[in-house]
């Protein structure tokens, strides 16, 4: 492995995940895993890039791993105790950023360290360094509507993290952003996963180039083909690819390499055969 | 009524759901705090109907008396100054009610109106 790290415990197991709606099968026998990775002298969490060509059953998944919906079969498994996933224990960022519209940006964010069951005063403490670490004290008592979609972005993921403490997926975070803004979230993204070792972020996209910029862990969602070439129905991870082993993350000026450019385009090749 | 309720767009059910929350909270706090403002708003519209209807309810139940009955035995005596004079009273006293519930909008739920274009 290029980087001196190394994988120790598991901190989500998706193990032989079916869903089924009737006769029509959306996902079929779903695995996958993602271990700490632990760099030596740095803090470092995880982030898996989750692609699959739209309509694959990426956002089934994603509620089944949040624990919003429950597979017809298997199980998901968070924290290194490995305990069956409920609802509260992975955040999740929807594509809109929601958060409660009649509570300020401080409001918000206190109900979620206080549902985390912190006492008062801790959970005061908390959302304080939150705001500090974002730069928004100045808009803690603005209401959602008052700040601009970056702000929002940036105090849904806190009030996820605040209440899920390490776990948190991201569905589409990269839609309808231009470059600038894309490096941005990109920026985010590490700048979360750098908070504690055991920060895992699951990034749901149909953007390759972005999920390998800010992955160190790629997943590729696809139907299977029969010897005929028809679609088998049921979708599954196809492939996981490991960046680090390629390394291909935690490079600031990766997006240039041609390594990275080759590996964007066979991922790219790789995608329209799902 | 039912439409404020209705119209809860599904992810804010999840968010609170992934803020750990149980089936009642859930209500709580997506449902009668997250929509209070929706029904603030429906309320002031059945108010400003209601102030509308009055006088005709008013004139069908005439035994009751009330500005309804008055309007219309004033326009049975053809004495059309007082009845345009009842007709702008209802008309001022409805808007000065719609106005104070506005007022008491903006103060009960401050936040309600921020996304509009007079913001």
């Amino acid at each position: 492995m290029p980087e001196r790290c190394k994988y120790t415990d598991t901190l989500l197991k998706v193990d032989h995940v079916n869903l089924s709606y009737g006769d029509k099968i959306i996902l079929r026998d779903v695995n996958a895993e993602i271990r700490d990775i632990v760099r030596p002298d740095r803090t470092q969490g995880q982030v898996v890039g989750f692609l699959g060509p739209s309509g694959i059953g990426k956002t089934q998944l994603f509620r089944i791993i949040a624990g919003l919906n429950q597979p017809t079969s298997g199980q998901v498994l968070v924290s290194s105790t490995l305990t069956p996933v409920k609802a509260g224990m992975v955040g999740v960022v929807g594509q809109d950023y929601p958060l409660f519209e009649n509570r300020t940006i401080y409001s918000n964010l206190l109900l979620a360290a206080k549902q985390a069951k912190r006492n008062g005063d801790a959970a005061e403490d908390k959302v304080l360094k939150y705001l500090k670490r974002l730069d928004m004290v100045d808009c803690s008592q603005l209401y959602p509507a008052q700040i601009s979609g970056g702000q929002r972005q940036r105090i849904a993921i806190a009030q996820q993290l605040l209440c899920s403490e390490h776990f948190l997926l991201m569905d589409e975070p990269f839609s309808g952003l231009d470059l600038v803004m894309e490096a941005k979230v990109c920026e985010l993204i590490n700048e979360i996963a750098c908070l504690d070792d055991l920060n895992t972020i699951i990034v749901v996209t149909h953007d390759v180039t972005a999920a390998a910029t800010v992955a160190d862990h790629l997943w590729l969602m696809g139907r299977d083909r029969d010897a005929s070439g028809n679609i088998i129905p049921g979708a599954r991870i196809q492939e996981t690819y490991d960046l680090i082993e390629r390394d291909l993350c935690w490079h600031p000026d990766i997006t240039n390499s041609s390594q990275f450019l080759e590996f964007v385009h066979d991922v790219k090749q790789r995608f329209q055969t799902l | 009524m039912i439409d404020v309720v209705a119209q809860v767009p599904k992810e804010k059910f999840d968010l609170a759901r992934t803020l750990r929350m149980g089936e009642w909270r859930v209500v709580w706090e997506v449902i009668v705090l997250g929509r209070a403002d929706a029904a603030f708003d429906a309320m002031r519209q059945n108010a400003a109907m209601g102030w509308m209807m009055l006088t005709m309810v008013e004139g069908i139940s005439r035994s009751e008396g009330g500005v309804g009955a008055l309007l219309l035995n004033q326009n049975k005596h053809f004495r059309l100054e007082a009845v345009f004079a009842i007709q702008i009273a209802i008309l001022l006293i409805g808007l000065c009610q719609d106005y104070a519930l506005g007022l008491a909008k903006e103060f009960l739920f401050p936040y309600a109106d921020l996304q509009l274009e007079k913001r």
